[in-house]
C-alpha cells in the first residue's frame, strides 16, 4: 500500500508544507503539479508513466476539440488501453483458449512481449476519470483549457492510486479555492484527523484482521459454527476497513491541501437494502457506473426486465473492473442479480407483497438479509468460486 | 456549461474539532511519545536476557533495535569486565539447547567474572549481523571487547549483514555509529548498483531511520510489545492465536536436543540427501591434484580472502574470533574417504585464510560425536558445552594478547 | 455525530467550548498515537519472512 510507506509520509509532509508556504495560485498549482508528477514517477516508474502520459495528452486534446466523435474515439482509446494492460491475458485465456490453445499461447506470448510486467499504476482510475471527462465534454461540458489544471485533475496524488474517482466539475473549483485561500488550521486539523482515522482503520484493524484471516481461513472446515461466521465477519470488515481507510487517507490528505474530494463510503454495513448498499459502498464507483454504464445502456427507462438486464451488465463490468478473473465477474453478476431481485421482488405474485410488508414492518430483517447477501458475496470476491461455494455451504451446515 | 455534480453524500465534518486544541494535542502526543521512546531506547527491559529466541526476534515478527541491544549490554556488562559478544547464526544462537543450558552461558561460567558474555546471534544470521554491529557501535564505550562469530567453510561474508537482519546494520550505518571503512562503503555501493530492486527498500529504511531518530517509535512500540501487549502478530503458528499477549510471557521455546523425545527429529531420513549434497557440494570449490590432495581453486581462494579481509574494519579484526562450524559425524561417516579428506581440507583452508587476513580463527566439531549435534550443524547441550570448553581458552588468550588484562 | 452536535447545542456556551477543546485535545493525542504506531508498523513486514527466507 503506497500510503503506508515512509517515502510517502516524507513526500506528503514536504509537498503539503511547501504548497501552503508558497504565495499565489500559480506557484501553488505549479508546485502541486510537480509534486504529483514526482509521486507518480516514483511509484509507477517509467513503464507505468508513459502510457498514462499518452492517454492524458490524448484526452486533453480531444476535450479541447469539443467534437463528439473525437471524444468518443479518445474514450475508446482509453478503454482499449485499460483492456490491453489489465485484461488482455484474461480475455485471451477466456475467449481464445477454448477454441485454440496454440493461438491463445501465441497471443499471450505476444501480449507479454509488449506489456510491462504489471499494469500501469492506477490505470483503472485514470481511465474512469478520462472517460468521465470526455463523456461530459461530449455532452456539452466545459473542457479544461489549462494543461496544469488538467494534469492536476489527472494525477492528483491523494486519489491517484485508489480513488475516490473524481468529477472535474467538482474538483477544479475546489482546487482553485485551495490555491487562492490562505493557510487554514481547520483544514489542517480536519485533514489530519481524517487521515489519522484512515491509517487507524488500515493498520490497527484491517492489517490485524488480515493476519487473523490468513491464519484461520486455511483451516475453515475445522472451525466451529461460530468460528466460521467470525471468519466471514472478519473478511467483511477487513475489506471495509482497508478500502474505506484508504479513501479516508486520500480525503484527509486532500483536505490538508484545502481540496475536497468526494466521499467514498457511508456506513455500508448499515444499508437496509442492496440499492442502499451500493449508494453507501465505493460511492464514487457506483455513481460512475450509474452515470457512464447503466444510464447509457438505458437505465430504468424501458421497463423492469430491461432495467434488470442493464443492472446485470453494469455490475458484471463492475466485477470485472476489480480484477481480471472469473470470480470477480461472478461477484459482479451476483450483485447484479441481487439488485434485479431487490428491484422486482415486490412484483412476485402474493409472496412478493408479503415479503415487502414484512421488511417494511421490521427494517432489521431487510438489513440482515442485505448484509448476509453482501457478506456472502465477499467469499466470491476473495476466493476461487469452488472454495467460496464450499465455505458458503459450511456456514449453513450444508 | 458544466456537467451536473452527482449526489455524493456531504463530506464528513468534524465541526466539533477546535483546530488549535487538536494541533496542540497532536504535538504534545508526538512529543511525549518521542520522549518516552528516547528514554526507553536507553533502558534494558529484558531482565535475565539469554538470547533473542524465536518469539523475540524477526522470526516472530519482533525486530530488536540496535539501541535495545546496546541497552542490554550496558545493563549486563560492568565497565571493569571484558565484553564478549556472540554473533553469527543459529548454531551460536544455541538451537537445540534450552536457555538454561545454552553454550554461551557455559562459556560465561568458564571465563569467570572478568568477562561478560552476551549472545546476540540470530537464526540465519551472518557473521556481520546483529552482534557484530552492536560490538562495533559500542567500540568506544566498551573498548575491551571480543566478538565471536561463526560461518560455514568456504563462505564469502558480506561486510554489511544479511537479509532479514540487515536492518540492524542499516540502523547503525545510517545512524553514524559505525567506523569509516572504505571496503565496506564500496560493497554497499556495489550492492545497490547491482541490485536495483533493493534501492527502494534501502531508501525506505533510510527514511525510517531518519524518522526514528526524531521520534524513537521503534523502541517505544517494541517496549509495549514486549512488556504490555502484542501490537503486531507473530506468525509463529503455535503462538499466533495469542498474539496480543506481551512477548515477555512467552518462554524460550528452544528444546534440549539430548532429550530422547526429540532424538527422532535429529537426523530425519528426509533431510539426508539435502545434507549430503551440501557437504559434497563443497567439492565445487576444489580440484584434486594427481597425488590426491584437494586444492582450493584460485578464484575461491582470492574471493574468500577478499571477503574475509573486508568483512570487518581493519582495527576490529584482531578482536574478532572466527569459528568455522563443523558437521556432524552422522553425515560425515557417509562420505567416501576422498570426500572426507576434501571436507576436512575446506576447514583447514578456511581457517588458514581468515588467519592470514588478520583474524584469530579456529574450527570445531571434527572430533565431536553424533550426540553432540542436533542435526548436521547445530549443537546439543553436550556439543555446546564442548564448544564452550574449546572457545574459553581461546578467548582468554585473545584477551591476553589484546592487553585487556592490563 | 448528531447526538454530539445536539449535546453541544444544549450546553451553555462556556461548557460547550471547554468540552469541544477537551475532545479536540483528546483527538489530537489519539491521532498522534496512531501516527506513531503507523511509523512503527510500516517498518515491519506485513507477511512473515521466515517461511520465505529459510
Amino acid at each position: 500500500m503506497i500510503f503506508t510507506t515512509y517515502w510517502f509520509l516524507l513526500f506528503a509532509i514536504a509537498a503539503m508544507t511547501v504548497f501552503r508556504l508558497l504565495p499565489g495560485p500559480v506557484l501553488r498549482q505549479g508546485w502541486l503539479a510537480v509534486a504529483c508528477a514526482v509521486f507518480h514517477w516514483h511509484f509507477a516508474g517509467p513503464a507505468g508513466v508513459k502510457p498514462i502520459i499518452v492517454l492524458m495528452i490524448l484526452t486533453f486534446l480531444a476535450g479541447l476539440t469539443r467534437r463528439g466523435w473525437v471524444c468518443v474515439l479518445a474514450m475508446i482509446a482509453s478503454v482499449a488501453a485499460l483492456c490491453f494492460y489489465k485484461y488482455s491475458l484474461f480475455l485471451i485465456g477466456s475467449a481464445v483458449a477454448p477454441f485454440s490453445a496454440a493461438l491463445a499461447a501465441a497471443l499471450a506470448r505476444l501480449a507479454k512481449s509488449v506489456m510491462p510486467g504489471a499494469p500501469p499504476l492506477g490505470v483503472s482510475f485514470f481511465v474512469f476519470e478520462f472517460v468521465h471527462y470526455l463523456f461530459e465534454v461530449r455532452r456539452g461540458g466545459e473542457p479544461i483549457r489549462n494543461p496544469v489544471k488538467f494534469l492536476l485533475f489527472a494525477i492528483f496524488f491523494p486519489s491517484l492510486v485508489a480513488g475516490p474517482i473524481k468529477r472535474y466539475a467538482q474538483f477544479l473549483p475546489s482546487l482553485g479555492e485551495a490555491a487562492r485561500s490562505p493557510f487554514s488550521s481547520a483544514d489542517l486539523a480536519e485533514g489530519l484527523a481524517r487521515a489519522g482515522l484512515g491509517f487507524a482503520k488500515k493498520v490497527l484493524i484491517a492489517d490485524q484482521l488480515t493476519a487473523y484471516i490468513d491464519y484461520f481461513q486455511p483451516h475453515f472446515d475445522e472451525q466451529g459454527f461460530l468460528g466460521q461466521w467470525i471468519i466471514l465477519a472478519a473478511i467483511a470488515f477487513r475489506i471495509l476497513m482497508d478500502f474505506s481507510g484508504y479513501s479516508d487517507i486520500a480525503i484527509g490528505c486532500a483536505r490538508i491541501l484545502g481540496i475536497r474530494l468526494p466521499e467514498n463510503f457511508n456506513w455500508p454495513y448499515a444499508a437496509r437494502d442492496l440499492q442502499d448498499f451500493w449508494i453507501r459502498w465505493h460511492i464514487s464507483l457506483s455513481l460512475w457506473i450509474r452515470d457512464y454504464v447503466y444510464i447509457p445502456l438505458g437505465g430504468g427507462r424501458q421497463g423492469w426486465p430491461r432495467r434488470s438486464l442493464n443492472a446485470l451488465v453494469a455490475f458484471a463490468l463492475c466485477g470485472l473492473w476489480h480484477g481480471p478473473a472469473r470470480h470477480f465477474v461472478l461477484w459482479g453478476v451476483y450483485h447484479g442479480c441481487g439488485l434485479g431481485l431487490c428491484a422486482t421482488y415486490a412484483r412476485i405474485p402474493q409472496l412478493g407483497r408479503v415479503v415487502e410488508q414484512v421488511i417494511r414492518r421490521d427494517p432489521v430483517i431487510g438489513w440482515a438479509v442485505t448484509q448476509l447477501f453482501a457478506w456472502l458475496g465477499w467469499l466470491l470476491f476473495f476466493y476461487p468460486t469452488a472454495e467460496a461455494w464450499h465455505m458458503a455451504r459450511q456456514l449453513f451446515g450444508l | 456549461m458544466n456537467p451536473p455534480t452527482p449526489h455524493f453524500p456531504p463530506p464528513a465534518r468534524y465541526g466539533w474539532i477546535r483546530p488549535r486544541w487538536f494541533l496542540i494535542g497532536l504535538a504534545v502526543g508526538l512529543g511525549s511519545l518521542a520522549w518516552s521512546g528516547w528514554k526507553i531506547s536507553r533502558t534494558d527491559y529484558h531482565p535475565g536476557f539469554t538470547r533473542f529466541h524465536s518469539l523475540i526476534s524477526p522470526e516472530g515478527n519482533y525486530y530488536p533495535t540496535l539501541d535495545e541491544m546496546c541497552a542490554i549490554v550496558r545493563a549486563k556488562c560492568r565497565p571493569d569486565q571484558i565484553l564478549v559478544i556472540v554473533g553469527g547464526n543459529s548454531i551460536l544462537l544455541g538451537v537445540w539447547q534450552r536457555g538454561e543450558d545454552i553454550w554461551s552461558k557455559r562459556l560465561q561460567e568458564l571465563l569467570g567474572d572478568r568477562f561478560c558474555v552476551i549472545n546476540f546471534a540470530f537464526r540465519g544470521g551472518s557473521p556481520t549481523d546483529g552482534g557484530a554491529v552492536v560490538a562495533e557501535a559500542l567500540r568506544r564505550e566498551f573498548p575491551r571487547q571480543i566478538l565471536i562469530i561463526n560461518e560455514a567453510p568456504v563462505t564469502n561474508v558480506e561486510s554489511f549483514g544479511h537479509g532479514p537482519y540487515r536492518y540492524i546494520f542499516w540502523q547503525a550505518y545510517f545512524g553514524g555509529k559505525l567506523m569509516d571503512a572504505a571496503p565496506r562503503e564500496k560493497q554497499v555501493r556495489e550492492y545497490l548498483r547491482d541490485n536495483p530492486d533493493q534501492r527502494l527498500p534501502v531508501l525506505e529504511t533510510r527514511i525510517s531511520i531518519w524518522f526514528d531518530s526524531a521520534l524513537h517509535y521503534h523502541d517505544f512500540w517494541n517496549w509495549i510489545t514486549f512488556k504490555y501487549f502484542g501490537t503486531v502478530p507473530s506468525y509463529r503458528e503455535e503462538y499466533f492465536p495469542h498474539f496480543l499477549r506481551p512477548r515477555r510471557v512467552y518462554p524460550d521455546p528452544e528444546v534440549d536436543g539430548t532429550d530422547p523425545v526429540y532424538l527422532e527429529h535429529h537426523y530425519p531420513v528426509s533431510a539426508l540427501d539435502a545434507e549430503m549434497r551440501i557437504m559434497r557440494g563443497l567439492s565445487a570449490f576444489y580440484h584434486r591434484e594427481a597425488d590426491g590432495r584437494w586444492v582450493l581453486s584460485e578464484r575461491s581462494t582470492s574471493d574468500l580472502a577478499m571477503y574475509s579481509n573486508e568483512a570487518f574494519p581493519a582495527p576490529l579484526k584482531r578482536r574478532t574470533l572466527v569459528l568455522i562450524s563443523g558437521n556432524s559425524p552422522y553425515y560425515r561417516r557417509l562420505l567416501t574417504e576422498g570426500e572426507r579428506a576434501m571436507v576436512r581440507q575446506t576447514f583447514v583452508d578456511t581457517v588458514g585464510i581468515w588467519r592470514r587476513v588478520g583474524y584469530p580463527a579456529m574450527d570445531y566439531g571434527w572430533d565431536y560425536n553424533a550426540d553432540d549435534f542436533g542435526d548436521r550443524t547445530h549443537l546439543t547441550k553436550l556439543g555446546g558445552w564442548k564448544l564452550a570448553a574449546q572457545v574459553a581458552p581461546e578467548v582468554s588468550a585473545l584477551a591476553e594478547r589484546l592487553g585487556y588484562f592490563r | 455525530m448528531k447526538t454530539l452536535k445536539s449535546l453541544f447545542a444544549q450546553m451553555p456556551p462556556p461548557y460547550a467550548r471547554i468540552l469541544a477543546a477537551a475532545l479536540s485535545l483528546a483527538a489530537g493525542l489519539a491521532v498522534a498515537l496512531v501516527f506513531d504506531y503507523l511509523l512503527y508498523r510500516i517498518g515491519l513486514p506485513s507477511k512473515p519472512f521466515i517461511y520465505v527466507s529459510f
